[in-house]
């Protein structure tokens, strides 16, 4: 099941793991990224606490978590290929997994509500 | 988006599905696919700009040469007909007013590109400072005009020439005869300059013929490129962009812009505090740095060295073709030296950033 928020991320939950990343809208505004700095595992997230930076010729731009949680794993990938955030973002280019609270949720956007809301954001 | 400036290549950079940004009142391709690709096609191949927004003045009068003279730091009484020069025009306290390419037509012609966000103070400036007799025609609306940058440029243009046509030499310029399609031949202002490091033209085109002009030369097999992969292009060849790393309080002893100046000849605006500056030595001088690791250095990211701030970055990016983080900063003239070591203050962090000679990168223009 796949969730999105407002600013952008989204996450995808199995059991309580969630793989979170930015949408193709986000890296699609981004340009092309240099660089993604993601925090080490361990490290325990507030519910829309920054969690990272995405730097791209364009801007440097804070990444949120969607929900609570702890970082169990952090993609390594990206250190190298940091460019798989603009190719594949919702596959590739994901960034942390968590492991969640659930009751967070809640409050986030399903795929069609997320799709609404880029068309809000259109006009 | 009403009082946004357009060029009369719009309609074809919206059907080209380009991403636009504002640029001195200009509405302008950004990028087309991304800044890296684009970028990386002028380094290898070649790349088409739309640079319409620039402006484009005639001046045309009797002794237009020897009143130019006056006003800008080069000394132009050498510039035969048919040459172009990169220099700088002062005001009175040796301050650059703007940048620019003066195109020698005769001793009481030229032609001159300048930034379009300077057009307006440009046109001011030199009615104020040339003699009436000089008169001088803002022809920025009344033509397009597109950059042909790359390794390639030369070989794909000579397709759409005439075997009998020499190209101009670098920074040289001429009316050529282009080949659209089988029987239409049109005539563009042909010159051998850019912006990019690269072999590459500026072309000047009738409105008319600009939207042709354009396909033919996509046609060729060149990449259509935005400002974002433009500024990219010219932080990697070492290239000041006015407003960004200079501005009217800036010296062009500051800018490593000495080069432009001769203060050999009769006298020119700024002459006076130009000459005491290269004495004495510039306080400030600009650099080249390259940022370790990934992040970019943004304009007004303070630098620091000894626990100091002692500067500021006036230009960033992140050059895919080096593989490395550049930027251009102010630092005191003591350590703006080859191989020092700064910290670049980005965000939270301090960035270690090594002070280098510029160009980052010499491209194929160097070869000409």
């Amino acid at each position: 099941m796949k969730f999105y928020t407002e600013t952008h991320e989204w996450i995808e939950v199995n059991d309580r793991i969630g793989t979170v990343g930015i949408t193709d809208y986000a890296q699609s505004q981004l340009g092309d990224v240099v660089f993604v700095e993601l925090p080490d595992p361990g490290t325990e997230l507030e519910k829309g606490a920054a969690f990272g930076v995405v730097e791209s010729v364009k801007a440097a731009s804070d990444l949120f978590s969607p929900v609570r949680g702890k970082v169990v794993e952090v993609n390594a990938e990206l250190s190298a290929r940091p460019e798989l955030v603009n190719k594949d973002p919702e596959g590739e280019g994901w960034m942390i997994r968590l492991e969640i609270d659930p009751s967070g949720l809640s409050d986030l956007m399903d795929e069609q509500a997320y799709k609404a809301y880029l068309e809000g954001l259109k006009s | 988006m009403a009082g946004m400036k357009t060029t009369p290549l719009y309609e074809e950079h919206k059907r080209r599905g380009a991403n636009f940004t504002e640029f001195a009142g200009y509405q302008m391709p950004l990028l087309y696919t991304s800044i890296k690709d684009e970028s990386m096609a002028v380094r290898n191949v070649c790349g088409v700009f739309d640079i319409s927004h620039m402006g484009r003045i005639w001046i045309e009068g009797p002794n237009t040469k020897l009143e130019l003279n006056k006003l800008v730091t080069s000394n132009l009484a050498s510039l035969e007909a048919g040459k172009a020069i990169y220099t700088l025009i002062c005001n009175e306290r040796g301050g650059i007013i703007d940048d620019l390419i003066l195109y020698c037509n005769n001793d009481n012609k030229f032609f001159a590109v300048v930034n379009a966000a300077r057009r307006d103070v440009d046109i001011q400036w030199l009615s104020e400072h040339l003699p009436d007799t000089v008169h001088i025609s803002d022809v920025s609306n009344e033509s397009s005009l597109i950059a042909f940058q790359g390794p390639k440029a030369s070989e794909l243009l000579q397709k759409v020439v005439p075997d009998s046509v020499e190209f101009p030499r670098y920074f040289c310029h001429g009316m050529v005869s282009v080949n659209l399609d089988s029987n239409q031949n049109i005539e563009v202002f042909l010159a051998r300059t850019g912006y990019t490091g690269e072999d590459g033209f500026e072309i000047v085109v009738d409105n008319d013929n600009a939207v042709r002009l354009w396909n033919k030369l996509l046609e060729l097999g060149a990449t259509p490129c935005g400002l974002g992969a433009r500024d990219l292009l010219r932080l990697e060849a070492g290239l000041r962009l006015y407003g960004q790393d200079m501005d009217e309080n800036t010296i062009p002893y500051e800018a490593g812009l000495g080069w432009t100046v001769n203060l050999d000849k009769d006298q020119f605006i700024g002459k006076d505090v130009l000459e005491q500056v290269k004495t004495e030595g510039p306080i400030r001088k600009l650099v080249g740095l390259v940022v370790s690791g990934k992040q970019i250095a943004r304009h007004g990211n303070r630098v620091w060295k000894d626990e100091q701030d002692v500067g500021f970055i006036t230009s960033g990016g992140y050059s895919f073709f080096l593989g490395k983080s550049l930027a251009m900063a102010y630092l005191p003239a003591t350590i703006a030296k080859p191989g020092e070591n700064v910290f670049v203050n980005i965000r939270q962090g301090f960035v270690q950033s090594e002070v280098v000679r510029l160009p980052f990168y010499r491209g194929s223009a160097g070869k000409l």
